[in-house]
């Protein structure tokens, strides 16, 4: 069997798939490489202050630091500092509460949730004010200047708000939480519904 | 066309006669013919380098007791392995069968985010020809432990269950793994780190530490766990 020559045609539609395919390729690499494109409305705040959100309105109450701590539940040392903070959030759409945490810390490296660190909430129906711990194991050095990403969706942060709160955490506060040797308490306030 | 070796005929005609006798012949050749020719050319041009065999691995770096390997996305470095049936914290208590336990400093390389618990971490490590561990939640015996993950992550300094790895923090870590009951005692482990690589699936746009690759591999003595005295 002969190969058949291929007339202008051919060559010509062969010559527009490898222009496509070029397009293509420069479309991608001018495309951002962030791991997400379509990011969470951030939603910037700073200690004390309250933010609205799309779902409630949220609040961080009050920071604390130290190598150890205590929950309901356990007590855990960290090779670094554990930061806690106590948020007020009150639904305003459906009785959802935070249920995703992330911690930038001062380098800007974004410090996950896992199994270890805490975020536990008592939210109550939309209108009623509920309240959140957190608490997040860092590494002193980077500790200054961190904030904290409240959202409500745990799978997907996309698309929807997101609270960002400047902790106000300062290396004199930072030096202080390492001298210190008792253990920082994390637990629901008594008035907590 | 001239015949070839005619006498009186010039050179130039003589390989113009057998060029054309030439692309006659390869005229009738069919694809397949071509396709079987080039694969040959291939195989003939490639045998100087070693053909078409696969290449031999290289050689899997070695992991010993207080050396420290760089196994992405952490730094590894394994202290010791020990086993006992009560490692003394309500996470591993008391069992019928044995914990079979890898102790190893673990710091995230990852200089952007955490190294999570859920992909990386919990597949860092794996101990080979243990006979009889189970799977995690599981009582039966597996017939091999080389691809078992740990039953669970310890954090030393306090025995709660490890989570995401925190970046610029270094954990000494237990990672436990269980034998059934009547399970001979290992009196050596090896040990595999597996590292990651941190990519895009390839049906979304999520993006995770993935291909789990064997990378480094050790035997250490495994020896009996003696409870920290109380203080």
């Amino acid at each position: 069997m002969r190969v058949p020559r291929p007339n202008r045609a051919q060559l010509g539609a062969g010559a527009l798939v490898l222009a496509a395919l070029s397009v293509g390729r420069v479309v991608t690499e001018w495309l951002p490489e962030d791991p997400s494109p379509v990011r969470a409305f951030e939603r910037t705040t700073t200690l004390d202050r309250e933010v609205h959100l799309r779902y409630g309105n949220l609040r961080v109450t009050e920071v604390d630091g130290g190598k150890q701590l205590a929950t309901s539940t356990s007590a855990m040392l960290s090779p670094g500092l554990w930061v806690t903070a106590h948020v007020d959030f009150t639904p305003t759409v459906d009785k959802v509460g935070p249920a995703y945490a992330e911690l930038r810390d001062g380098e800007g490296r974004v410090l996950t949730r896992g199994s270890r660190n805490v975020l536990e909430c008592k939210v109550i129906n939309p209108g009623i004010s509920g309240h959140c711990l957190v608490a997040f194991e860092v590494d002193p050095t980077a500790l200054a200047g961190s904030h904290l990403a409240l959202t409500v969706n745990v799978n997907d942060q996309r698309g929807d708000d997101m609270a960002v709160v400047d902790l106000g955490i300062t290396p004199a506060q930072v030096a202080t939480w390492k001298a210190r040797t008792t253990p920082v308490e994390l637990l629901m306030p008594k008035d907590a519904t | 066309m001239a015949p070839v070796g005619m006498d009186g005929g010039t050179d130039s005609l003589r390989a113009t006669g057998r060029w054309g006798r030439a692309r006659q012949w390869l005229a009738t050749l069919t694809v397949r013919q071509w396709l079987l020719a080039a694969f040959l050319l291939v195989l003939v041009g490639s045998s100087p380098f070693g053909g078409l065999r696969a290449q031999r691995a290289e050689a899997t770096p070695t992991l010993s007791v207080g050396v420290e390997q760089t196994v992405a996305p952490v730094r590894l470095t394994v202290t010791k392995v020990r086993f006992g049936s009560d490692l003394g914290v309500p996470q591993a208590a008391k069992i019928d069968g044995r914990y079979v336990v890898v102790f190893a400093k673990v710091t995230g390389t990852d200089e952007k985010r955490s190294v999570p618990m859920y992909d990386a971490l919990r597949d860092l490590l794996r101990i080979e020809q243990v006979p009889g561990v189970t799977k995690p939640f599981s009582t039966d015996p597996e017939p091999s432990s080389d691809d078992l993950r740990p039953d669970t992550i310890l954090v030393a300094d306090d025995a709660e269950r490890m989570g995401d790895l925190a970046p610029g923090l270094t954990y000494t870590l237990a990672f436990v793994w269980r034998q059934a009951p009547g399970q001979p005692v290992p009196t050596s482990v090896r040990v595999a780190a597996y590292s990651h690589t941190f990519r895009q699936a390839s049906i979304d746009d999520t993006y995770d530490w993935r291909d789990a690759t064997r990378a480094a591999v050790g035997t250490f003595p495994a020896t009996a766990y003696e409870k920290p005295a109380a203080s």
